[in-house]
């Protein structure tokens, strides 16, 4: 009964995702739907839920009624601005060979064996890890037993990290409200859902512009990837996080390479619910907004500007919030202290330590396989072809290390301590948008190296 | 096809690791499963147990600790108050000097006699671990 209650949650989240879908011009036939019902699943999701978060912050209660009522709103708002806004064509751009099908088929079959595995982790999967069970989870369970956001004993902010924005909890309170029991052990099968229906959204969105044999291989890498394995399921903010990181870094690949209003706007969507997803999805995504818009320097200055005021105007209630119901700041680190030379000086011992340090979390094969050296093998040849597009790639990796370079440097905290128990995590976001980015950086690469290679040929004959 | 080939090389690794985590959740009892980070910090199950027992859902309570525990894990003294805290909703815990005071104290090697409070009922769960209900 639990398990129907979240599928028809899953199937209200692909409804809405459809329509919000239909509204950037990205559905418009049935062929379409089919290929994007990962990322319908996931558009879903993430407007279901940030809504729902402005709902909770505005008072209510969020229960399953409450929900559905909204969803239904979200739905009707897609399916209005559809009316108006034209269908985004997508040009099938490669030709299908006997190889090339043998290879894509390779990865499809090892992609699908991971997620078997993890599936089959997850089944009986309850919280284990530290800050899952200390803050995530039962700040969930709060909204349920105490019926929205407040404050006092028992409530959303009496647990660890009271100023993280409040999306991955609002989300699996979602779950609970819609399979009708505060069960924790539900929610590493829906963790799983929407980790399977990220691979099914890459695969959608990237399926016109990328050959099988570049996509599927990619894409199962980037499900093998050891710290990714290690998160799908463990019930950590960070799993919402990366999900949303991923398909914003592809939504703005995407328009970085096409110019497409649409993808803007799925980068919109996603990217507001990196922002309330963590702390540093907030700072993630206006380093992102920055990079884009120095990229695409050309484009119009409205364009620019919605970069950086959509994740700001999603933050704002729960800043605002916060600031109302008097939230305690994160003791952990203070941006404003990079103001203060004496304070850096008197730390510089911690800086030149994290970047000893830091560096094998985002290096080593034992958590992220080859994904870095592979990136930097391809950067230089998507460079020629797209500087753009790789510059974006890398100014985010750069701006991601930097930054927690910076949070080490800054924070009060014990340093091996600190980097010891959140190194792993803070340098996932950078390395899955990287993994998730792979699939178009090779096709890119790969299709230099075609042209060349064609170019040689009809010199050769000529 | 480098990276492909890398993570073709991990699979065995990594599904075999997979593997080893989902046969110790098959082996265990759903009970024991939702105590699982329990396990791993060496707090003994049955001080939780018991207390979800006692401790009506709409009660409050406070955590107390100390070395009084004979064999007690450092990370379990640790980690017995957050854990606690999630474990034990829609109990809520407070600090043992809140205002009002807690109706329950569980004592993970803590000293109940040294908060003030009068108690009409102690529950010893093993050496140290007690669970008593407060009069203020």
């Amino acid at each position: 009964m639990k398990v129907i209650g979240v599928a028809g949650l899953d199937l209200m989240f692909t409804a809405v995702g459809f329509a919000v879908l239909y509204g950037l011009g990205l559905v418009r036939s049935r062929a379409s739907g089919v290929r994007l019902v990962g990322l319908a699943l996931l558009s879903g999701w993430a407007a279901v839920g940030i809504s729902t978060s402005f709902l909770l912050m505005a008072g209510a209660a969020g229960t399953a009624t409450e929900v559905a009522l909204l969803a239904a709103a979200v739905a009707a708002g897609g399916l209005v601005v559809g009316r108006f806004a034209p269908a985004l064509r997508q040009p099938h751009t490669w030709r299908s060979s006997l190889s090339g099908a043998a290879i894509g088929a390779g990865g499809l079959l090892l992609l699908l064996a991971s997620l078997a595995e993890l599936f089959r982790n997850v089944r009986l999967a309850q919280p284990a890890k530290w800050d899952a069970w200390a803050f995530w989870v039962p700040k969930a369970e709060a909204i349920v037993y105490t019926g929205g956001f407040h404050t006092g004993p028992g409530t959303l902010e009496s647990f660890a990290n009271p100023d993280y924005p409040p999306l991955a909890p609002t989300l699996d309170a979602t779950a609970f409200r819609f399979a009708r029991s505060v069960d924790p052990g539900l929610l590493p099968l829906q963790h799983w859902i929407i980790a399977t229906a990220m691979f099914a959204a890459l695969a959608g969105l990237l399926w016109n512009r990328v050959h099988p044999a570049i996509l599927f291989p990619t894409l199962a890498v980037l499900s093998m990837l050891p710290i990714y394995q290690h998160d799908v399921g463990s019930l950590l903010g960070d799993e919402t996080l990366l999900t949303a990181f991923a398909l914003a870094g592809v939504a703005a690949g995407l328009w970085l390479l096409e110019s497409k209003a649409a993808y803007l706007g799925l980068y919109a969507l996603f990217g507001s619910a990196m922002a309330l997803a963590k702390n540093e999805g907030f700072t993630y995504v206006i380093a992102i907004a920055v990079l884009l818009g120095l990229v695409g320097l050309r484009r119009s200055p409205r364009v620019q500007l919605m970069l950086l005021a959509v994740p700001v105007a999603a933050m704002l209630p729960w800043k605002l919030w916060s600031d109302l119901n008097h939230v305690p700041p994160n003791p952990y680190y203070r941006f404003s202290n990079l103001l203060h030379p004496d304070y850096l000086a008197d730390r510089s011992g911690r800086l030149w330590h994290t970047l000893a340090e830091l560096p094998q979390y985002y290096g080593s094969f034992d958590r992220w396989l080859l994904t870095l050296p592979v990136a930097a093998l391809l950067l230089p040849f998507v460079a020629r072809r797209r500087p753009g597009l790789a510059l974006f790639a890398i100014g985010t990796v750069a701006v991601g290390f930097i930054g927690n370079v910076i949070v080490y440097w800054v924070s009060p905290s014990p340093l091996d301590w600190y980097i010891s128990t959140s190194g792993d995590r803070t340098s996932t976001g950078p390395l899955i948008f990287i993994a998730a980015l792979m699939p178009l950086l090779a096709a890119e690469a790969l299709a230099q190296t075609d042209e060349k290679t064609a170019i040689a040929a009809r010199l050769a004959t000529s | 096809m480098a990276a492909f080939a890398a993570a073709l090389w991990h699979a065995p690794t990594a599904f075999r690791q997979l593997d080893t985590k989902t046969a110790s959740y098959s082996r265990a009892t759903p009970l024991e499963r939702s105590l699982s980070a329990a396990y791993g910090e060496r707090i003994d199950p049955r001080f939780l147990v018991r207390a979800r027992e006692l401790i009506p859902a709409t009660a409050t309570y406070a955590v107390i600790t100390g070395d009084a525990a004979t064999g007690a894990d450092p990370g379990a003294l640790n980690a017995i108050t957050p854990f606690a805290d999630y474990w034990l909703l829609p109990r809520r815990q407070v600090a043992f000097d809140a205002t009002p005071a807690p109706e329950w104290i569980l004592s993970y090697g803590g000293n109940l006699r040294s908060l003030g409070y009068n108690y009409p009922r102690v529950v010893r769960v093993a050496s140290g671990l007690e669970i008593a209900k407060v009069i203020p």
